[in-house]
Formats: structure tokens, C-alpha cells, sequence
């Protein structure tokens, strides 16, 4: 079980926002499931029960996406780049 | 595209050049030790200055690198230098710290090992002080973005939500 910092569940749940408004925008989701959805990822935001990579997969995952995980050299520093794709 | 690509490159070496300074001003404090490793200093002396009676090299090394270290960490925040060079910088000024106090305690053994524990335990805290709360920090501003956005966000269903109404 592989931990994951605080600070790049958040990011990766801001993401994952993001990503939903995308969608809603782009008129994938509907407005009722978007702000459920919205609610439910809030929710992780504020209280953060989620502690280990895989956790978090399978919240994604039922939410409907994939995390996708590359790791990319930067300049400076080893940074991972992180794709949300819709199932 | 091209000119993105040019402004990202220009704040990377902007970015590299400023970390290059505050690793720089972590080192600098040690110029006259590791200066006085290949050349002399103690033997060139300085005479006739008006303000002290005699100044070698090597303290004239040690007083002139004080405010460029100090310069140099101004311009390194400015243009921020990566955050891991600055824990060098507090790393330096531990060993700093401990060798000012070897050279002003230098026969009293038993007093110096108290306070050489005491000055390694006060900088551990800090650091690990100033390792937590930026991480907090961050975690803080990436709350912040968020709860905006959203705030727009919702606030454009809304008003969509306003023109139907009109409408009907």
C-alpha cells in the first residue's frame, strides 16, 4: 500500500473538479449528477478520509474516471503528471 | 506556442539562476575557511586602516561576505529559487552557529558539548518547524484556488438557472 501526501490528493482531487465541470460544460454530465458529484469530492476535500493511492483509484473509479499516472522529468525537479480520462 | 515556450524557458533559467545564489549564500559564510585552505590569508596583513589596528585576509573575507550573503538571498526569494535551497541555507548557518560558538568557548570542554546539543536541537526545530508550515501553506493555497473556482462555477449555474426563469 503505497501512501500518498496530502498535498497531491488535493491536487489530484481539484483535478478531478475540474475535470467534472469539463465534462459538465461540454454537456457529457448532467447538471443534477454534476453537483452530486461535485458534493461527494468536496466532501473528501473537507474531512479526507482517503490515505493510500489505491483508495483514492477506486473513488475516482466511482466516479466514473481514471487517474492515469506518468512520471515526466522537469528541469529542476521529478514531477508527475496526472490525466483524469472519463470511463 | 513558440513564444510560451521562450517566456517558460526565460522563468526556468531565471528560476536555476536564483537557486544558484542561495546555494551560493549558503556557502559563502565559509569563503575565508575554504579560501584559507589553498592560500595563507592569515599572513597577509593589512596595515594603517583607520578603523581597526590590524586586519588580516581572513577577516576581511568574513566581513565582506555578510552582506553579499544577504543580497544574495533578497534576489534568490524575489525570483524564487527552488524551496529546498533554502533548508541548505539553514543548514549552513547550523554549522556556522556551532563553529562561532567552538571559536568563543574554545578550553571550557563541558560547556560546549551542552551547548552544541542545544544549538543542533533549537535548529532541528526549526526547520522541521518551517518544513511544516509551508507544506500547510501550500495545501492552504490549493484550497483557496479551489473554493474560487467553484464559487464561479456555481455561480454560473445560477445564472443560467435566472435566464430560464425570466424566460418562462
Amino acid at each position: 500500500m503505497k501512501k500518498i501526501s496530502h498535498i497531491e490528493k488535493l491536487k489530484i482531487l481539484v483535478a478531478l473538479t475540474d475535470k467534472l465541470w469539463e465534462d459538465f460544460e461540454s454537456g457529457y454530465l448532467l447538471e443534477k449528477d454534476y453537483i452530486f458529484k461535485y458534493h461527494q469530492v468536496n466532501k473528501e476535500i473537507n474531512n479526507g478520509f482517503i490515505g493510500t493511492i489505491s483508495d483514492l483509484d477506486k473513488f475516482a473509479d466511482e466516479m466514473g474516471y481514471l487517474i492515469l499516472r506518468s512520471p515526466i522529468k522537469a528541469y529542476n525537479c521529478r514531477a508527475e503528471k496526472i490525466i483524469i480520462n472519463k470511463n | 506556442m513558440i513564444q510560451q515556450n521562450q517566456i517558460s524557458r526565460g522563468k526556468v533559467i531565471i528560476q536555476i539562476i536564483a537557486t544558484a545564489l542561495v546555494l551560493i549564500a549558503a556557502v559563502l559564510p565559509f569563503a575565508n575557511n575554504i579560501i584559507g585552505h589553498f592560500v595563507d590569508t592569515k599572513s597577509i596583513v593589512f596595515d594603517n586602516i583607520s578603523g581597526v589596528r590590524s586586519l588580516d585576509l581572513d577577516s576581511v573575507l568574513f566581513f565582506l561576505s555578510m552582506p553579499l550573503t544577504i543580497v544574495f538571498l533578497v534576489i534568490g526569494g524575489l525570483f524564487k529559487a527552488h524551496k529546498f535551497s533554502f533548508y541548505t541555507v539553514l543548514v549552513s548557518c547550523y554549522f556556522q552557529f556551532s563553529f562561532l560558538i567552538r571559536f568563543i568557548l574554545l578550553d571550557k570542554n563541558e560547556i560546549l558539548l551542552i551547548v552544541e546539543i542545544a544549538v543542533f536541537v533549537i535548529f532541528f526545530i526549526i526547520t522541521f518547524c518551517i518544513y511544516k508550515l509551508e507544506k500547510h501553506y501550500r495545501s492552504i493555497i490549493i484550497i483557496d484556488k479551489f473554493t474560487n473556482t467553484t464559487l464561479d462555477r456555481f455561480s454560473s449555474i445560477l445564472y443560467k438557472h435566472n435566464q430560464i426563469d425570466e424566460k418562462d
